[in-house]
């Protein structure tokens, strides 16, 4: 091994001496007669210190800023997602983790996808009323009351338009139009009502006493519309008409319970008459009423009890 | 008294140096104190009323546990009547005690106050499952048979329907089928109940029955051998069965006698469904069995002196019409139209006055083994699990 080669090899070791037959040859320091050591890890003395970075500091969250009284329609004029340092009071949105209560407003994902109305509060929606005024025209006369605007405007037709901002602007559900009628104003009779009821069937809601029609099938809106008053021109003229044979409809097929006529009333009539103490015919048209209900009402807990009092009224027992 | 070894229903005892052998009511469940010295927990005694005949039971007794005597459930009860459960458990306590409770109160009140000369007023207990319908139709049914009613019990129609004997093709009539063996054994029931009132009423047949060539029932006899006849004769029990129904009402319809009618699950007769299949593979319904319309003759309001008690239970309906324990959605239209007008008396689950009775008669039986079910909390923990509903509360009260 020459020296060169030896040098090349360690020539990053510190404190590498060659002890080579020239430098034994020279003039040999006493000092140097220790045995050397070899540092093969090399310990840095001074540790650099990082540079200090300029600490932002972490301002208080808005809403403690904002005044008790502010107006909200400044610090929210338009539709924007919900930021939890602006709104100023707490709120929680979210399916809670096991143990943890409902997430809050910080950093909630959930809050921010949806749409919040912090734009159109009571006051702002107040305000902006009261500058599109000036565009309105007054409400008509004579129609105050809805009662009123029944009575005039029975029928109601809705449509819904949209716009695109693309290539094309329209939109195939603008043609879909509803017409909503009250049964009351049609002013049919039991007959006409029974019949245009099982004409319609689901159409008809009974909690509103609203007959619904819907109509999509023509391509234009104006097609639609027309195409919804024949359709209740038609329903009302069928309802008004009776068939030939219509005269076929019995016991089974009538779509409430009439007492009139039936085993309960022969029955009750039967019991009514074998008493010889002569009652009132209070007590039959009480036993009318409580059958009736029960059967046209549905039956529970009370509708029976209603039941049983009339019945001890009938036979003598209370 | 030193307790030593237990046996079913016997405790072995040393009582004064002699060995004994205590039925275990008697023996009070003993505890070991801190000192080693037995000492006897007080033990709740049942609210018990002495009055045995319910005609004399008040609103005072509700909740009070009256003792029917065991001639009297052989004789009125023997063939049927008691749900078994019920049975097992007045078996264990050697005596059958019922509760007094308001609707069979109800009802009992309302049958001595009725006007007989009127078509028969109808009674229909109905409620929830478990509430105790049956058993307050028991109480009514002891009412009836101590007051002097002719008795005309059906304990199960629904069997009739469900679980027949034997179901063969009328003799008589070619519309009609006929329950041998379950008309045979309704006849014993019947004979069983009414076999002294009818000698003393002294009822007779008022229509000559022929039978075979050789065998006939003649004018005059008393009622009693036309059961007698069915009982013997399986293949005209059916028949017999229709013309007793007969006899009576026109018994009744003259004074001579009151006919009491009590049908436990009144709603079975209305369905139309039963098991029986005939020859072209078709259920037969069943108001073409003759004991159905034999009894549902009864239902109609062309006699007098008469009284129907019932119950309409779920659980008689077949599996799709249970989803309510309503009367008129259980009895449907042809139901409904066969008992209008009716009065229904609504049974429900205990009162807190009734739990308590009932906790406290489990306890006096010795059925209540836990420690810890006459305390408060224990109480509180069998009106919770069971929620107030009777038979819930006895079938958790079985492991107890």
């Amino acid at each position: 091994m020459s020296e060169i080669w030896l040098r090349q090899v360690y020539r990053g070791v510190q404190g590498f001496r060659l002890h080579t037959a020239a430098s034994l040859a020279s003039e040999i320091n006493p000092a140097e007669e220790e045995f050397r050591t070899l540092e093969l890890k090399t310990v840095r003395q001074e540790k650099r210190t990082m540079r200090d970075r300029k600490k932002t500091p972490i301002l208080p969250p808005r809403y403690k800023r904002q005044k008790l009284d502010q107006n909200w329609g400044n610090v929210w004029p338009t539709a924007r997602t919900f930021h939890p340092a602006t709104v100023p009071f707490p709120v929680r949105q979210g399916y809670p983790a096991t143990g943890q209560p409902t997430p809050d407003k910080w950093g909630n994902a959930e809050l921010m996808k949806i749409p919040n109305f912090l734009h159109l509060t009571p006051p702002v929606i107040k305000q902006q009323c009261e500058v599109l005024k000036k565009f309105c025209t007054p409400w008509p006369a004579g129609l105050e009351t809805p009662a009123k605007q029944e009575k005039h405007f029975p029928a109601t037709v809705s449509t819904s338009s949209y716009l695109h901002s693309s290539p094309s602007l329209r939109d195939d559900r603008a043609r879909i139009v509803t017409m909503k009628v009250s049964l009351k104003s049609l002013e049919l009779d039991d007959h006409g009502r029974d019949k245009l009821l099982r004409l319609v069937k689901d159409h008809h809601d009974p909690k509103t006493d609203t007959l619904t029609l819907v109509a999509d099938r023509c391509p234009l809106s104006t097609q639609n519309r027309d195409y919804c008053t024949y359709l209740l021109t038609v329903l009302y003229t069928e309802a008004m008409k009776t068939e030939p044979w219509e005269h076929e409809k019995n016991v089974a097929d009538y779509e409430r319970y009439v007492w009139e006529g039936s085993r309960s009333e022969a029955a009750a009539r039967a019991l009514f008459n074998a008493r010889d103490d002569s009652p009132s015919e209070d007590v039959l048209t009480e036993y009318a009423k409580v059958v009736t209900e029960l059967h046209n009402e549905g039956e529970d807990d009370s509708s029976v009890s209603r039941y049983r009092e009339s019945v001890l009224k009938l036979v003598g027992l209370t | 008294m030193a307790v030593r070894a237990v046996a079913g229903r016997f405790i072995s005892c040393i009582h004064n140096n002699e060995l004994l052998l205590c039925h275990r009511s008697i023996v009070g469940r003993t505890r070991r104190s801190s000192s080693t010295q037995a000492v006897e927990e007080p033990r709740p005694i049942a609210s018990r009323t002495v009055i045995t005949n319910p005609s004399h039971h008040t609103s005072d007794h509700i909740g009070s546990w009256y003792t029917l005597e065991p001639n009297t459930v052989k004789r009125l009860f023997g063939h049927g009547g008691i749900p078994k459960p019920y049975r097992t458990l007045c078996d264990a306590f050697f005596e059958s005690s019922l509760m007094v409770r308001q609707p069979a109160l109800s009802t009992i009140d309302y049958i001595k106050r009725s006007n007989l000369n009127l078509p028969p007023n109808k009674f229909m207990l109905y409620g929830n499952n478990g509430v105790g319908k049956t058993i307050s139709l028991v109480h009514i049914t002891h009412f009836l048979a101590e007051d002097g009613w002719v008795l005309v019990h059906v304990p199960v129609p629904s069997q009739w329907r469900r679980v027949f004997k034997e179901v063969v093709p009328s003799a008589t009539n070619p519309d009609q089928y006929d329950h041998t063996r379950d008309s045979v054994m309704w006849l014993q029931h019947f004979r069983s109940q009414n076999t002294e009132l009818l000698k003393s009423l002294q009822l007779e047949t008022s229509e000559h029955y022929t039978w075979t060539q050789r065998e006939a029932t003649e004018v005059g006899q008393p009622l009693m051998t036309l059961a007698d006849f069915g009982i013997s004769r399986a293949r005209f029990a059916s028949d017999c069965v229709t013309a007793i129904i007969k006899e009576l009402k026109q018994c009744a319809s003259q004074d001579r006698c009151k006919v009491a009618v009590v049908i436990d699950g009144i709603n079975s007769l209305f369905c139309p469904t039963s098991r029986y299949r005939l020859e072209d593979l078709t259920y037969l319904p069943p108001d073409r069995f003759t004991i159905f319309r034999a009894f549902l003759s009864l239902l109609q309001s062309d006699w007098k002196n008469g009284v129907i008690v019932g119950t309409i239970d779920k659980r008689d309906n077949e599996g799709e019409r249970r989803k309510s324990y309503l009367p008129r959605y259980l009895l449907r239209q042809k139901g409904w139209e066969a008992l209008d007008p009716f009065i229904p008396i609504p049974v429900v689950d205990y009162d807190e006055v009734e739990m308590r009775s009932a906790i406290n008669y489990y306890l006096d039986r010795g059925w209540l083994q836990s420690p810890h079910s006459g305390s408060d909390v224990g109480r509180k923990e069998l009106a919770a699990l069971s929620n107030h509903n009777p038979l819930t509360f006895m079938e958790i009260c079985k492991s107890i």
